[in-house]
This record gives structure tokens, C-alpha cells and sequence, in this order.
């Protein structure tokens, strides 16, 4: 029998992706849960594009490879998911904000930072979202969030509470202590899903937008899905190219995604009771992303800051 | 009348002096002096975030290792994982110091125990079982 990644519970696929983000749409208040995410203008801002950001340049696992090397980091415990839930980071709550772009993106940071120091700093997405946006409500793409990440910095919470979009935390010390937490060195992915899994198996987290869902979110680690649930995927995408009325060209490209057996474990910002303590997974099809940027080095924290 | 041959000198015995120096080896662990001077268990890995596809899927393990890091924490110990281009502007002297020291190649480990179990500087160990039990032989 060949391997699955294990206690993999809930999988976002083809045929429930419009069920799972409507019966989410809600917290467990009551709360509607925003997104933000807006595509990434590719004509606008090609791969390359980006001033901290250089383009993908690491030469493609092979999928020949991919199995082995999944079931390796699963039997280690040595990949992002684990760095997570080792360290019990709590997941970022983007509450009344449409800075999911800015959570992943600076999920990212965080993950990085724990990987290097095995710190977990409590850090405020807003502090950086919402000067890029001007103190307004805005979506956006991780492009934005990473070239803020870079030359700005996120400060920590008690300088700038997560969500606050307001000016009056923009002081003289949240701008001091925004220095000390930075990624200094991204990778900027063409959005295929083999860039990502590459990226992924590597242990570089990827924020990845999906156009689907409107949403951007943080990847943890390549995952192989349960056989009933290729399945399930499989049946739906056909039911899905026959809607969409695509050639047939585009059909068997699609499905031959849609009958992938590899998918992405994601950390979503709607808090920790979001499915798995702010965990879910999709299927290749629902995880190709409509653009992604991975991180690879961040600043570093003092001991007695970290403490 | 041949002259009176000199009683020889009495013999120093050093033998304690050479049994202490063992002693000395002995509760260093075995293993060279301790590459970082700050008391306690210290371990750095340094590596090269472009180069880590290069890396064979068990020492990328080693790499990314949550066990070592993990054991280290249990023993009140340091543990840090820096890419070779990581800036130093806000890091501990302690590590500052350490990743000025000598490397023959890249991904390289530091463990150290000051004052008591010595350590070693090496290439990191091709699996991350190898790289804890490495870490153990200086940290017990």
C-alpha cells in the first residue's frame, strides 16, 4: 500500500470548496471572517519584479522524488507543521481586517524565525498592513506585504495591537522595535504547484493567494492525500470542466490535477478553532496558487528579547 | 683511588600530574576543549539556505531537525540555526563569536559544553538520529 501522509482529517477539494468556505464564512461568535486577498497582476508585476524578493532559482524536485522525501520529514517530524505545533505557535487571528495577505505573508516571517532561534514572538500583522494601505481596510497580494517585511519590519503586539488600523500606534518605539523583526531574504514562485512543493520540501513557508477563495494563507508542508479523497477530487472536477465548458486541452490538464494524490497543509489566520488548531489542507487543484512567495532568512532575535 | 660516583639526584615523581591531566580529559568528555566559552550546552548549525536542495533527504532532516532542538531546550541549553548570510546586527555575542570560527564545509555543526564536556566543530551529521546522538555525547 502505498504511503499517506498521516491523521490527515480535513481536505479542501474540488467538490467541497464552495461548502467549506461558506460553512467557515462565520467564527465561532458569529463573526463574519474576512479574507482580502487580491490577484496578482502578472502583467503588472512579473516574476522578478519584486526589489527583496528574487525570482525561484532552485532547480525542481523531480515528483519521482516527492514520496520518499514526504514520508522522510513525516518520520522526522522535521517539517514546518511540526516546527509549529513543537513550539505551540498560536495561529494569527486577521479579525475584522482584510489582511489575509499580510497574516501568511508574516506567518511566513514567524516560521522562519522559530526554524532559525525556535522563537515565536507575538507579532502584529497591522503594524505593517495597514500603513502599506494607508490606515484603510484593504486586501492586497503578498507582493506588498514582502517588500515592507523586508525594508520595515513587523513590531510586537504590545507596541500595536494585531488589528488596530490606526495611526496612533505608529510611534517612535513600534518603529524601533519594527527593525528587529524583518525577513531578509525571499523567493518570489511562478504559481505552479511544483515551485511550491519544491519551496515546501526545502522547509520554506509559501504564502500562497488562491483566486478561488479570494484568501491568502501560509503553506507548512507537502502532504499525500487519502485515496477517498483523490477520489472525491477527481469526481468533481470532471463535473467541473464539463460546467465550465472547457476545451479539451484544458479538461485532461485539469483533471490530471484534479487526480493528483499530493495536496498542501495549510495555517490559515482565523484563530486556533479554525479546523485543526488553525490548520487545513487542500488538494493540488484547490492549493495551485494564483501567485506565491516563499521566505528563507529573517533577522535574527536577541536572546533576551526572545526570553 | 677512583673518585666517589655522585648518589643520583632523587627522582620527581609526576605521576599525579599526568593522572590529573587524564582526569581533566576524562571529564571533558572525551572530546576536544569546548569551541564556545560561555558555559552550558550551545549548539549552532550553520548552512547555506540556497545550497540545502543539494542535501540528501535524511541530512535535510538533520537540518531541520525539531528533535535536537527539543533535547537541547530539556538540557537548559542554546540552540541556534543561522544561513550563512544571516545579518549579526541583533544577535547574542555568544553565536556572533561562534559563527567566527573555522568551517571546512557547509552545513557544519557546533557543539559545545563548557566548562566540563568539551565539543566538537564538524560537518553536520548525515541523519538527524546521528545529529542527536551526537549533541547527547556532549550534553551527558
Amino acid at each position: 500500500m502505498s504511503y499517506e501522509t498521516p491523521n490527515i482529517s480535513n481536505v479542501i477539494h474540488d467538490g467541497n470548496c464552495m461548502e467549506h468556505a461558506a460553512a467557515v464564512s462565520l467564527d465561532a461568535s458569529g463573526a463574519k471572517r474576512l479574507r482580502g486577498y487580491i490577484p496578482r497582476n502578472w502583467s503588472q508585476f512579473p516574476q522578478g519584479c519584486l526589489t527583496h524578493a528574487r525570482p525561484f532559482d532552485v532547480k525542481l524536485i523531480p515528483r519521482s522524488e516527492w514520496d520518499a522525501r514526504i514520508e522522510e520529514k513525516d518520520r522526522s517530524e522535521s517539517s514546518l507543521h511540526h516546527l509549529r505545533r513543537r513550539l505551540k505557535m498560536v495561529s494569527l487571528d486577521q479579525n475584522g481586517t482584510n489582511y489575509c495577505w499580510f497574516n501568511a505573508t508574516m506567518n511566513c516571517l514567524r516560521l522562519v524565525m522559530a526554524y532559525q532561534q525556535g522563537v515565536a514572538p507575538d507579532l502584529s500583522p497591522a503594524s505593517g498592513a495597514a500603513i502599506i494601505k494607508g490606515y484603510s481596510n484593504s486586501g492586497g497580494w503578498s507582493g506588498e506585504a514582502i517588500d515592507f517585511l523586508a525594508s520595515e519590519g513587523v513590531c510586537e503586539s504590545k507596541y500595536w495591537p494585531p488589528n488596530a488600523i490606526s495611526r496612533q500606534y505608529d510611534t517612535a518605539e513600534s518603529q524601533a522595535n519594527r527593525k528587529l523583526y524583518r525577513v531578509t531574504k525571499w523567493l518570489d514562485l511562478s504559481p505552479t504547484f511544483d515551485e511550491v512543493a519544491t519551496g515546501l520540501l526545502l522547509d520554506k513557508p509559501v504564502a500562497a493567494g488562491l483566486n478561488w477563495w479570494a484568501h491568502e494563507v501560509c503553506y507548512l508542508r507537502l502532504i499525500i492525500l487519502p485515496a477517498s479523497v483523490i477520489n472525491a477530487n477527481y469526481q468533481a472536477a470532471k463535473g467541473l470542466v464539463r460546467v465550465w465548458g472547457m476545451n479539451a486541452e484544458s479538461s485532461e490538464r485539469y483533471l490530471e490535477r484534479a487526480a493528483s494524490k499530493y495536496g498542501a497543509n495549510f495555517w490559515n489566520s482565523w484563530g486556533e478553532d479554525y479546523e485543526d488548531q488553525g490548520e487545513s489542507n487542500l488538494t493540488e487543484s484547490r492549493a495551485t496558487p494564483g501567485d506565491a512567495i516563499a521566505a528563507e532568512v529573517t533577522s535574527v532575535v536577541h536572546q533576551a528579547t526572545a526570553a | 683511588m677512583p673518585a666517589p660516583t655522585p648518589a643520583p639526584a632523587p627522582q620527581q615523581d609526576y605521576s599525579w600530574l599526568l593522572i590529573l591531566v587524564i582526569a581533566y580529559l576524562l571529564l571533558q568528555g572525551g572530546g576536544g576543549a569546548a569551541p564556545i566559552p560561555d558555559p552550558g550546552l550551545h549548539v549552532m548549525l550553520v548552512y547555506d539556505a540556497t545550497k540545502s536542495r543539494d542535501l540528501d533527504p535524511k541530512q535535510l532532516s538533520a537540518l531541520s531537525s525539531n528533535r535536537v532542538p527539543d533535547y537541547v531546550v530539556t538540557k537548559q541549553g542554546k540552540f541556534a540555526r543561522f544561513d550563512i548570510s544571516v545579518e549579526q546586527k541583533n544577535m547574542d555575542a555568544v553565536w556572533v563569536e561562534a559563527m567566527k570560527r573555522k568551517r571546512d564545509s557547509l552545513p557544519w555543526v557546533v557543539v559545545s559544553n563548557a566548562p566540563r564536556r568539551g565539543g566538537v566543530e564538524q560537518p553536520l551529521p548525515k541523519t538527524d538520529d546521528e545529529f542527536l546522538s551526537l549533541v547527547k555525547k556532549y550534553a551527558e
